[in-house]
């Protein structure tokens, strides 16, 4: 299909179910916040060898922000709960209590909670103090710069992540240039991150590999330096190819934000150098959720 | 819909043990309700003839003429908000473990006896024994929040758990003793005997007298306090009287077992 005069594919992007949760980290000003979060983050890009997928969601203003000071929303997701109760309290610990003047709040209130502070507060080797306001418990664990504030427990909920597309186009500029105009689109979009490095990919995988200890390898059909090789997915045009993974807390914050990303690509001038827009799938036999192109751009 | 109305018919001249407004729920309708009986001297009478109940919300009540005969006003209260003006007697939001009491008037003795949850805001005075301990129990407030804009009497708090409470105006003699944990903030003066045996928690406090049993901690900014000011005051919907304000922080001694803090208000 043609959509703003760019090429749709008729196809779609499988995705799976995952569990998700929200924190909110706040510091003194936006810059410590933001190194936090940074630090919080990174190698965060795919549950398949980080144990979760993270990305800084949104920015908050001091007067939303729990205590008042700049601050930052931030999402992960796991495929297990047992792996993002680890994951969320090992990334507080060795990235937020060690940053200067940062605090840690729950983003998600849920009837299924996890802990937050909860293991943490024995940093405090027996001077941590808890307060309980009205039914949300917050521990104070003693620093070195004064005090770290954090909730006890933050909520879980059902997600969907890897919701996603393909940016086929004709040279590698053109490609990253359409990229980056997508995901400056849902920057300040809620309920969505894009986990890897500046939202954008471009080493797709397929599933298993010719080398048995490898459950996933390159995905050789969306790959233009095998097009002669491989059964490929790529006419001769296509010289390169990015994909953009979104991770939301529901099909349709995906779906928004899938043709947000779409849709501002078709608007930009780069268009002209994008053979079409695609999207990678299993066949539909191993995720729960297929997001079709064309569904989502009617 | 429009909350429940509930006005006295006449003028007590005895006490009113008024806690069967805490079971409203329980029942199916208000018709059974009103035809309840209880006990007023040393008789029984149907509610609807002691008092106007008009029809509405069950979870959403307001006491109209209240008086301080009326005792065990939202005792053991959960999930219920009860407005009431006028004087209330004792034992007011007793074992109280969740929803809102606000009172347009004092509160008698033993107010937010052991309370368990929930917010009770007194815009008033309160008497003794604030957040006393219930019988069968050795522990005061195990949670909760109480404000109380006024003045509260003596022996006051004692053997608080957990919890919130504010204080606006001055607090009597021997409160806040054995204290064992929550957060107290005191505007006013404070009565002598304060804080005898007190374990851990959280003192906000004006008055400079208190800070010589503690050790000077330290002037640091803690993130704690804004947060803290902006999650109360968010609750009792109002300003806090430390807002703005800067604050020392005085420890206390780990040889005597107390290991409370103390925060004084410049």
């Amino acid at each position: 299909m043609k959509y703003h005069g760019l090429t749709i594919d008729n196809t779609f992007a499988e995705a799976f179910n995952m569990k998700a949760t929200r924190i909110i980290v706040t510091a003194d000003n936006k810059k410590w916040a933001k190194t936090a979060c940074d630090s919080f983050t990174g190698f965060a890009t795919s549950v398949i060898a980080c144990g979760i997928e993270a990305g800084i969601e949104k920015q908050i203003k001091p007067s939303e922000t729990p205590d008042g000071r700049p601050g930052f929303a931030i999402l992960l997701f796991s495929m297990s709960r047992s792996q993002l109760e680890k994951q969320l309290e090992t990334r507080v610990g060795q990235c937020l209590l060690t940053c200067p003047t940062t605090a840690v709040f729950s983003g998600l209130d849920s009837e299924d909670m996890i802990p937050l502070g909860k293991n943490l507060r024995y940093f405090g080797d027996g001077f941590q103090i808890s307060k309980k306001i009205t039914n949300k418990r917050f521990w104070r664990i003693p620093v070195m710069d004064g005090e770290f504030l954090c909730e006890e427990s933050t909520g879980r909920i059902p997600a969907i992540g890897g919701g996603n597309f393909l940016v086929l186009s004709k040279n590698r500029a053109s490609c990253l240039a359409a990229c980056e105009t997508a995901i400056n689109s849902i920057k300040n979009l809620q309920n969505v991150i894009t986990p890897f490095p500046g939202g954008v990919v471009r080493s797709g995988s397929k599933v298993g590999s010719k080398y048995k200890s490898l459950i996933a390898s390159t995905n050789d059909a969306f790959c233009p330096t095998l097009k002669s090789l491989t059964n490929s997915n790529l006419k001769d045009s296509v010289n390169c190819v990015m994909e953009i993974v979104i991770n939301g807390l529901t099909a349709n914050d995906i779906s928004i934000a899938m043709k947000e990303c779409i849709t501002s690509i078709s608007k930009s001038k780069i268009k002209k150098d994008i053979v079409s827009i695609s999207a990678g799938n299993y066949g539909g036999k191993l995720g729960q959720h297929n997001f079709y192109l064309t569904k989502i751009l009617k | 819909m429009k909350p429940i109305q509930i006005k006295p018919k006449i003028r007590f001249k005895y006490r009113v043990d008024m806690s069967f407004l805490s079971d409203i729920c329980k029942y199916d309708s208000l018709t059974t309700f009103r035809a309840k009986k209880v006990m007023y001297g040393n008789q029984e009478y149907r509610l609807d003839n002691i008092f106007d109940i008009s029809n509405g919300d069950k979870k959403n009540l307001v006491v109209k003429s209240a008086n301080s005969l009326m005792d065990n006003l939202g005792y053991r209260l959960k999930e219920i908000s009860l407005k009431v003006f006028g004087d209330v007697g004792d034992y007011l939001g007793a074992q109280m473990s969740s929803g809102l009491i606000e009172i347009y008037g004092n509160a008698n003795d033993h107010c937010a006896s052991g309370l368990k949850g929930g917010i009770i805001r007194v815009n008033g005075n309160c008497g003794d024994y604030l957040g006393s301990k219930p019988n069968s129990s050795n522990e005061g407030i195990s949670d909760g929040l109480i404000y109380i804009s006024g003045n509260v009497g003596n022996k006051s708090l004692q053997r608080i758990r957990r919890g919130n409470i504010i204080i606006e105006g001055n607090l009597g003699n021997d409160a806040c003793s054995e204290m064992i944990s929550g957060s107290v903030l005191i505007k006013g003066k404070i009565g002598h005997n304060f804080a005898n045996g007190i374990k851990r928690g959280t003192i906000f406090t004006t008055q400079k007298k208190l800070a010589k049993n503690y050790s000077k901690s330290n002037a640091a900014e803690f993130n704690f306090i804004k947060f803290f000011i902006n999650r109360i005051s968010n609750v009792i919907n109002r300003n806090l009287f430390i807002n703005n304000r800067k604050f020392i922080r005085y420890y206390g001694n780990k040889d005597k077992e107390n290991i409370s803090e103390l925060f004084l208000v410049d």
